[in-house]
């Protein structure tokens, strides 16, 4: 029972990001699939630097859509706060291409200092990814995979 | 007769510099200025001569080096993307192309031209017609989504450039090293990291937006790749301006670049081996832009364009400042230890070489130098000014002379200029010798440092109430 409560303390206080936790990266949701028809969210929590705080994005795989260019637009939002932007990631090379390992995998970091703005330390972060054509069309095909999304202080 | 302007007047100074200082640029023939298409007719020299390189290229053998297709072959098959190889690498490929054009046009000044897609966000006219002059237009390519494509802002727009210069990291500016890299093995230039905002939204947007030829590792196909990729070569070279530091990693800046590129030898080419470090001085790779970002206050006139590297100390002094016109706006921070000792270092340092230039023949000294930076300026709303700096004067009044002991320089603004550029202006003053003085006159700058900023209205251009400095910081070399 103590064992347990124990467990149960340390895990509290690693989503709250204390302890001295580096960075906060979402667990459980990923891998995961974003679509034109499927927005992907996971969920990290707000590191405790108020400064210099980047927002990574992972991805494993890209299927460009049959017509024109698309995008994947990240935003955050938390009870705190209404979602705002980060950034868009176009993917350049625009051609297909699935990860075989971590090297194949392709990172994008974003400065998420201003976003977090009004979100305490510790509190859970909502980062939504959509995927939209670039043009204001209606996409109907394509998908991109997220491998890993994390939240930390800049090194 | 020719209009004389501070513009000019800059612009003078700035090639009297580049031909009377240095030896890095005796060495070297003038650099060649990299203009803005923005700024070219359809029939501008420049434009003409890459129209002709550009023909003379495509119709070279296909084992040529110089084969428009194997140039671009080059790309595909060594590009970094996705790390800090990124911004070094394709300023070596644009400079050994640009020596290319000059010998395939013929004109031994050619300097490339860049998109400035901020200030002007749709596809050049130069490059979005099949013909020009009743001839095949070399530089139109049918692949694109549009010929009159326009870079939305949410990519290439103002804010998102501010805050791309707003980045202080190398690592995230100009995009992460390779995930796991340890050392200077050729496999790591195309392993990636983290792409930074600069690669993947200015960049990647701009090939995926224009998309064809150019969403492609081929994308040097498009002739409009070489002027997207000046441009965020011109992008890096003003962030170092405003006093941003390039990686001082030596898995970075001793990484090499081999049989990779070629460049002219004579009638035909030969390679061209390089290193990150060999091209981070763009003077010395031969050519600079236009109207920098960070605009040399007056002091420093015929003083050279600098890549301060990485400083001994930072001092941040104050952020957000508001300077009223013809008031004294006074900043001033307390210097921990280690910024006193650099300074004491520095004077001593000066010192010695005030001693030494009476003894010929003594060793050089390296005296280091302090930067005064004033970064993201909000010019006045309306009207203009001439900002006078002080360092540590407690009597600075508009009154002040410029002879004054403590008077570091002075800035303005360029009005029309000014507004079509990307971002806030940001102005650096050299305040070596100020801070020389001062400890000449026995008022070394032992535990504080203040910076008083005078702005005072310029005649001509009436209405000015007031200025704000986004940053102001000063920086030990």
């Amino acid at each position: 029972m103590k064992r347990s409560a124990g467990r149960m303390i340390l895990t509290i206080v690693q989503i709250l990001g204390l302890g001295g936790l580096a960075f906060a990266q979402a667990q459980g949701a990923l891998p995961a699939i974003v679509t034109p028809e499927k927005a992907v969210h996971v969920t990290v929590a707000a590191p405790s630097a108020r400064t210099g705080v980047f927002l990574d994005i992972v991805l494993n795989s890209y299927k460009p859509p049959t017509a024109g260019p698309a995008e994947i637009v990240i935003s955050l939002s938390a009870a705190t706060i209404a979602r705002r932007e980060v950034g868009r990631i176009a993917v350049f090379p625009a051609e297909p291409f699935t990860a075989a390992n971590e090297r194949e995998q392709r990172g994008y970091r974003f400065d998420a200092t201003a976003a977090l703005d009004g979100v305490a330390p510790g509190a859970p972060v909502a980062v939504e990814l959509s995927m939209q054509a670039t043009t204001g069309r209606t996409l109907s095909d394509g998908s991109v995979g997220i491998a890993k999304v994390t939240l930390s202080p800049g090194s | 007769m020719p209009t004389v302007n501070r513009r000019t007047v800059l612009q003078g100074a700035s090639a009297l510099f580049l031909a009377s200082t240095t030896s890095r640029a005796e060495a070297q023939a003038t650099p060649v200025l990299r203009r803005s298409i923005s700024t070219m007719p359809l029939n501008d020299p420049a434009l003409n001569s890459y129209r002709k390189a550009v023909a003379a290229m495509k119709a070279l053998p296909a084992n040529d080096p110089r084969n428009w297709t194997k140039q671009a072959q080059i790309h595909l098959n060594f590009c970094p993307h996705g790390n800090w190889y990124f911004l070094p690498w394709h300023r070596a490929y644009l400079a050994a192309f640009e020596k290319l054009c000059r010998q395939m046009s013929g004109d031994n000044t050619f300097a490339l031209p860049y998109w400035d897609w901020t200030a002007n966000p749709q596809l050049p006219a130069a490059f979005a017609t099949p013909t020009y002059n009743g001839q095949p237009n070399p530089l139109f390519d049918s692949t694109r989504s549009s010929q009159t494509v326009t870079i939305p802002s949410t990519y290439v727009g103002p804010s998102v450039m501010q805050s791309i210069y707003g980045e202080t990291s190398f690592e995230v500016f100009g995009s992460s090293r390779p995930n796991g890299q340890n050392n200077t093995s050729p496999s790591w230039q195309r392993v990636r990291g983290y792409e930074g905002p600069l690669e993947s939204t200015p960049h990647d947007h701009v090939h995926t937006t224009i998309a064809g030829n150019m969403a492609t590792f081929m994308s040097p196909l498009d002739p409009i790749f070489w002027l997207h990729h000046c441009n965020i070569d011109r992008v890096w070279d003003q962030w170092n301006r405003i006093g941003r530091s390039n990686s001082q990693e030596n898995i970075w800046r001793s990484f090499a670049f081999n049989n990779q590129f070629v460049v002219p030898s004579g009638a035909g080419t030969q390679p061209w081996n390089t290193t990150v470090a060999s091209v981070l001085d763009i003077l010395a790779l031969g050519y600079r832009y236009t109207l920098p970002l960070l605009q040399v206050a007056a002091p420093l006139l015929v003083s050279k364009f600098i890549n301060p590297g990485a400083p001994v100390e930072r001092i941040k002094i104050a952020a957000d400042t508001v300077a009223r016109i013809n008031t004294v706006a006074t900043v001033d921070k307390r210097l921990a230890a280690p910024q006193i000792s650099a300074f004491s270092k520095l004077n001593a340092a000066l010192s010695s070489i005030r001693t030494f230039s009476a003894t010929p023949g003594r060793p050089a000294v390296t005296p280091g130098r302090v930067l005064l930076f004033l970064r993201d300026v909000d010019p006045p709303a309306q009207g203009n000014v001439d900002v006078r700096v002080f360092v540590n004067n407690p009597d600075a009044s508009p009154a002040t002379s410029t002879e004054d002991r403590h008077y570091a320089g002075s800035f303005t603004f360029f009005g029309a200029e000014h507004a079509a550029h990307s971002g806030k202006p940001s102005y650096m003053l050299d305040i070596t010798r100020v801070v020389s003085r001062l400890d000449l006159a026995g008022i070394a700058l032992t535990d504080q440092i203040k910076v008083q900023l005078v702005p005072l209205p310029i005649a001509s251009a009436p209405g000015a109430e007031q200025i704000k400095v986004g940053d102001i910081e000063v920086a030990i070399f």
